[in-house]
């Protein structure tokens, strides 16, 4: 009599999570690696102009013993200090972005991409603002190097900013399309990890020039 | 009531897909919208040398210029001089090394991590466009008077302008090199078995990082302060002194980081043995990077005008940088002169070409002691701008090795290896000549540009005969490896893609072997456990 082999039925167990190979190492992520990268590279470009405006600033201190910002011109706290708020209060949101998308809620996600880009476009306002009260020209005869290093380093912020913000806004335009996932947050970290800089570099020139003078 | 059955008509057994996948673009609008990372290395590459011809002519024009030490007139009058001098400073680094050195790293590194392609691709593409337009910009700018020294103001502006663009391009492009070293290596591969050409780059791209914004931040402020001042930059007579920086101890070893992997990367393959200690060997370049970042040693900044002073020279850190770059050359070249030792030596013409840099680079570091050794009153003489010719020529000479160690690749076969032979020991002759007699009349007090010697004036004149002599030597050096290139990209195909029996995975056929080691293809022709293996390193 002839037998039949059967194969045994394999048995449906719950994952042991425990008994699990780990996987296999990630590299790192390029899009991270790429923005950390261009952090470096804007922290240079602009660490490298407001070296350059407190090493002017301290010698004429010293060499003139008089007030660092000509006659006349004034830096009036409450449109720098609302810029900086108003930073800060994107830090909050940019992160919420993150968290809502490693969760997979993209509702929240979106609100809060949404909100961190009016709140970096409120910024630009305010600074545009802040340089129609300072009295500083930038034409004519009276331009002073004052003038050419505040709207040199302020000018170079926007246009950091500006650049966040069109990353920050393709991340979002990325993950409505569905790019990323609950699992892969690698655009929209990216795109926070930049802005974080962006606003950490406010922070000095808010304090060392708007605040100092 | 009645219903209408309509049927659809049988599909036909060759119907087109709805969504034809794109067809790929050929000719011209391959080139330009390509990302593929040989295309984009290679325009790089030619680009390059077009700017290679404007630096050899305005170098040769400043060289016979300096023959008669009397003064200015001979060939061009005093602005003249000043912009050719500094066209040719600008076009030699910023548009001939640095675009040459990424040309070759967007080509040969995602090959020797074993990645498809480089980092954000259409970032690279973008950076070649952006630094190709940003080139012709500039060069136009100084053919309108404008550039350092120029006397048409919107001029001036239009080269800061796009020199300021030319940066912004040579830091993306390194971004995407660093990214992919970083980020798209095989498995296997950690970043201690990086091949060492790819290490370099990414030490570059460190440093370039940290570097070209810098400039580009001044170079900034300049712009505007040009614009609608000047008020405490000093017009276009400014801009050279804010730039010139850069070629200066200890920014210009900048140029030479990439060489130290070049010719670490073709000393074992020539010796055909393997390259031990690795590990040290990428430390010794790390080290050289880290006293190659000079962005500390650029003129001081006066709210009262001026070109600001070199307030370093003679402080400990210049001290400092100077001698200690030394170090990391010394401890690789001996771990290279112990593998050249060990093996069995092929004298090929990029091992020729890669012992001439690695010669002048060191040279170059001798010289730039000399220099920092106050006593000895080197600064600001022709002494320096030997040092800056040295490391720079160096470089050149570095690169030439990597393009003709990697020619098979690159452009589909060898360069003629009796012709590029002779070239590399020219281009030895052409270096010594046109430095070492910079190093003499530099301690006769001959300056550091232009400007009158009063003593020992028939000497210092001959010497910079010979000096020119040199240039002429180089620039025919250049224009002869030109052909060689220009040849192996026409011609047919060789049918040996690895002449040299190269170790790492450039040369690499399909399927990858397994990473085992800084030098897989070498252990899967020579297996892993031959006589020189990683547990050695």
């Amino acid at each position: 009599m002839a037998t039949a082999t059967t194969a045994p039925t394999p048995e449906r167990l719950p994952l042991q999570l425990d008994q699990v190979a780990p996987a296999p190492a990630r590299r790192p992520r390029v899009v991270l690696v790429g923005s950390a990268l261009a952090s470096v590279a804007s922290i240079a470009l602009l660490g490298s102009v407001l070296a350059v405006y407190f090493s002017v600033r301290a010698d004429w201190l010293a060499e003139s013993g008089e007030a660092w910002l000509p006659m006349g011109a004034t830096i009036p706290l409450s449109p720098g200090n609302m810029s900086m708020v108003t930073l800060a209060m994107s830090l909050v949101t940019v992160q919420w972005a993150v968290w809502s998308g490693g969760r997979r809620d993209r509702a929240h996600a979106y609100l809060a991409l949404g909100l961190t880009v009016v709140l970096g476009i409120a910024h630009v306002v305010q600074l545009a603002y802040l340089w129609t009260q300072w009295e500083l020209p930038l034409n004519g005869s009276e331009v002073t190097a004052q003038a050419v290093l505040l709207f040199t380093v302020l000018g170079l912020h926007v246009a950091m900013v500006a650049g966040a913000l069109i990353f920050l806004t393709l991340m979002l335009l990325r993950s409505l399309g569905g790019q990323f996932t609950g699992r892969d947050v690698e655009g929209l970290s990216a795109a926070a990890l930049y802005w974080y800089v962006t606003v950490a570099l406010f922070t000095v020139i808010w304090y060392g020039i708007l605040i100092v003078k | 009531m009645t219903v209408t059955e309509t049927q659809a008509p049988p599909a036909a057994e060759t119907t087109a897909p709805a969504f034809a996948p794109p067809r790929p673009a050929t000719g011209l609008a391959a080139v330009l919208g390509t990302g593929d990372h040989r295309t984009i290395g290679r325009l790089w590459i030619y680009t390059a040398f077009v700017s290679l011809v404007v630096a050899g002519v305005t170098g040769a024009l400043v060289g016979v210029e300096k023959v008669d030490t009397g003064g200015l007139g001979d060939v061009l009058d005093a602005d003249i001089f000043a912009q050719t001098y500094s066209l040719h400073a600008v076009a030699g680094t910023f548009l001939f090394l640095l675009p040459l050195l990424i040309g070759l790293a967007t080509y040969v590194v995602p090959m020797q991590v074993g990645s498809a392609t480089v980092a954000f691709p259409r970032a690279a593409a973008a950076a070649y466009w952006t630094h190709l337009v940003a080139t012709g910009v500039l060069l136009a700018s100084f053919v309108a008077d404008g550039g350092p020294f120029g006397g048409d103001s919107e001029a001036v502006e239009l080269f800061v302008a796009s020199f300021i663009a030319v940066l912004v391009a040579l830091t993306l492009a390194s971004i995407c090199i660093a990214a992919t070293v970083l980020a798209l290596r095989v498995p296997g591969m950690g970043l201690h078995r990086t091949p060492l050409f790819s290490w370099s780059s990414l030490v570059t791209a460190a440093v370039v990082l940290l570097t070209l914004p810098v400039l580009a931040g001044v170079m900034l402020l300049v712009y505007v302060d040009h614009r609608y001042g000047p008020t405490f930059l000093d017009g276009s007579e400014g801009v050279f002194a804010r730039i010139a920086w850069a070629w200066a101890q200890p920014s210009v070893y900048l140029f030479a980081i990439p060489v130290l992997g070049i010719v670490a990367d073709i000393v074992p393959v020539s010796a055909r043995t393997r390259l031990t200690k690795h590990r040290i060997a990428m430390g010794a370049i790390g080290a050289f990077g880290l006293f190659a970042f000079g962005a500390w040693a650029m003129p001081g900044f006066s709210p009262t005008g001026g070109a600001g002073t070199l307030e370093y020279v003679g402080e400990v850190p210049f001290y400092a940088f100077s001698i200690l770059v030394l170090l990391p050359a010394l401890a690789l070249t001996g771990l290279l002169g112990d593998t050249l030792r060990r093996g069995s030596l092929s004298l090929t013409s990029p091992l020729l070409w890669a012992l001439s840099a690695l010669l002048m680079l060191l040279a170059g570091i001798a010289n730039g002691i000399l220099v920092a050794i106050e006593p000895l009153d080197l600064v600001e003489t022709s002494a320096q701008s030997a040092q800056t010719h040295y490391v720079l020529v160096a470089a050149l000479l570095g690169l030439f090795a990597g393009l003709a160690h990697w020619a098979p690749r690159v452009f589909g076969t060898p360069l003629a290896e009796g012709a590029s032979k002779g070239l590399a020991a020219l281009g030895l002759l052409g270096t010594v000549l046109l430095c070492l007699p910079d190093v003499i009349s530099g301690f006769l007090g001959q300056p550091f540009r232009l400007g009158e010697v009063t003593d020992d004036v028939d000497a210092v004149e001959a010497l910079n005969i010979a000096s020119v002599a040199g240039g002429i030597v180089l620039v025919l050096v250049a224009v002869g490896f030109l052909a060689l290139v220009l040849k192996a990209a026409t011609g047919r195909a060789g049918t040996d893609d690895d002449p040299w029996e190269g170790h790492t995975l450039e040369w690499a056929t399909s399927p990858l072997p397994a990473i085992t080691s800084e030098a897989p293809v070498y252990d899967a022709r020579h297996g892993a456990g031959s006589p020189t293996t990683e547990a050695q390193s």
